[in-house]
């Protein structure tokens, strides 16, 4: 594509080890985002791909357009499922060089997938095995030399083909509530690091900017979990965590930081980096921690949990259910 | 007059980094920009803003903010990352007068993190 796209579709090969490219324009009658995303993944169906995108806007101006996604086959289900790349990894992987990524077959060996600037990389992944997301991010950043590498990891949980994997974003709960984080583990491939250097072209850039402006003029610019735990109707979780908040985050390019940091092994109002290396952690999900409250625990525990699922790959919603004695049917 | 930083305002979205970027490539990237998100200490949740002239860094971090001249950051680095085009070989804000708006990074904060004084 000209505009809004930045790079070819890249095909990896986990069997045989081998990428290829072509050009994005080929799905273009399907659309872009998640509807080019769908396509590949029909496409590719035969070889049980992972397909990871973005959508049309994310990378851009656009208010809260931060977006990535990893389309795949849910083992809960048997369907195709989409699972969300949010924080800062959407906009990392629209702007890496490659507009989308179909990552079909099983590796032999464990693997990971190195993707910056139009350049792909399967990498041994053997003495990343075993590790959780939190040591094979920092395993992986480690070895790029990088910290702003986004890793999108499996833990134990995904390694084990647990119905409850899930991976994460860098250190942080991603949302992916289909067990596509099994499907990582089943296909060896360990994680998906990912560094965006890229520049997106708008058609009309002066317009595209000045309405991207005006909307953001128009958007909630709101500060944690209260307002989307008030939508859920899951109680006053923000006044829950108020005792351990740090600091608030949001995903890319968002005016509403809903991420909320917390920290549980210094106070939360210490603001250097001279204290302990893992302060605490980022509650990405409102609804694990809406689950975990309801379910009579308190902050601190509760965030310790969601930390070690974090850790370990596990769903932060589907463990926080379980964790609160409601358990989806069926689990 | 330039753009200062109030740190703890600061949410860490990066549309100050692509609003100055559009600013001088009329495209979206976060390599062009005079502003830059200090991320790199993601697990502590130690982030901040810095902001290039021609003669300093505005340094916003969480623990203050302060101008440091460039010879003084040489000495000590800012970070950022081995593959990100480091902010001391990146364009000097201009205050976005090169292309006759007003200071974009400041415009689009949705929490007035940056400010005009």
């Amino acid at each position: 594509m000209d505009f809004m796209y930045y790079g070819d579709t890249l095909v990896v090969d986990l069997e045989t080890g081998k990428t290829q490219t072509r050009e994005f324009t080929e799905v273009d009658e399907e659309g872009p985002g998640l509807a080019a995303g769908l396509a590949l993944y029909e496409e590719f169906s035969d070889a049980e791909p992972l397909v990871v995108g973005s959508g049309l806007l994310t990378g851009t101006t656009v208010p809260a357009a931060c977006m990535g996604f990893v389309v795949g086959r849910s083992p809960l289900t048997g369907e195709p499922a989409v699972a969300p790349l949010s924080l800062f990894a959407g906009a990392e992987v629209k702007l890496s060089g490659f507009a989308m990524v179909v990552i079909k077959g099983v590796s032999p060996r464990p693997v990971y997938l190195w993707l910056h600037d139009g350049v792909a990389d399967l990498l041994d992944a053997s003495d990343l095995t075993g590790l959780d997301t939190w040591q094979t991010t920092d395993r992986i950043r480690r070895e790029m030399g990088e910290a702003l590498v986004q890793v999108i990891s499996i833990g134990p949980a995904g390694e084990a083909g647990s119905s409850l994997a899930s991976y994460s974003i860098n250190y942080w709960g991603s949302g992916d509530t289909a067990a596509l984080g099994a499907v990582m583990g089943a296909k060896k491939l360990k994680a998906i690091a990912v560094r965006g250097l890229g520049m997106l072209d708008a058609d009309d850039p002066p317009e595209f900017y000045r309405a991207a402006l005006e909307m953001i003029s128009r958007s909630p610019a709101e500060l944690g979990l209260g307002r989307v735990c008030a939508a859920l109707e899951a109680g006053d979780v923000a006044t829950w965590l108020e005792p351990l908040v740090h600091r608030y985050r949001s995903c890319f390019a968002c005016p509403s930081a809903c991420s909320t940091f917390v920290k549980y092994r210094e106070p939360p109002d210490v603001l250097g980096t001279d204290g302990v290396e893992e302060p605490g952690m980022l509650v990405t999900s409102p609804a694990a921690a809406a689950w975990l409250r309801g379910g009579g625990w308190d902050a601190e525990p509760a965030c310790r949990a969601m930390e070690a699922m974090a850790r370990q790959g596990v769903d932060m919603m589907r463990g926080a259910r379980e964790l609160a004695g409601k358990p989806l049917a069926g689990e | 007059m330039r753009v200062k930083v109030r740190p703890m305002a600061c949410t860490g979205c990066a549309l100050c980094e692509l609003a100055c970027g559009f600013h001088w490539d009329e495209a979206f990237s976060l390599i062009s920009s005079s502003v830059m998100l200090y991320r790199a200490e993601e697990k502590k949740d130690y982030m901040g803003v810095i902001v290039k002239t021609d003669e300093d860094l505005f340094i916003g971090r969480p623990e203050g903010a302060a101008a440091m001249k460039l010879g003084e950051i040489l000495k000590q680095g800012t970070g950022g990352g081995a593959s990100a085009k480091p902010i001391l070989i990146r364009e000097a804000c201009d205050l976005c007068e090169s292309a006759g708006m007003e200071p974009q990074c400041v415009a689009i904060c949705p929490h007035q993190a940056l400010y005009l004084e």
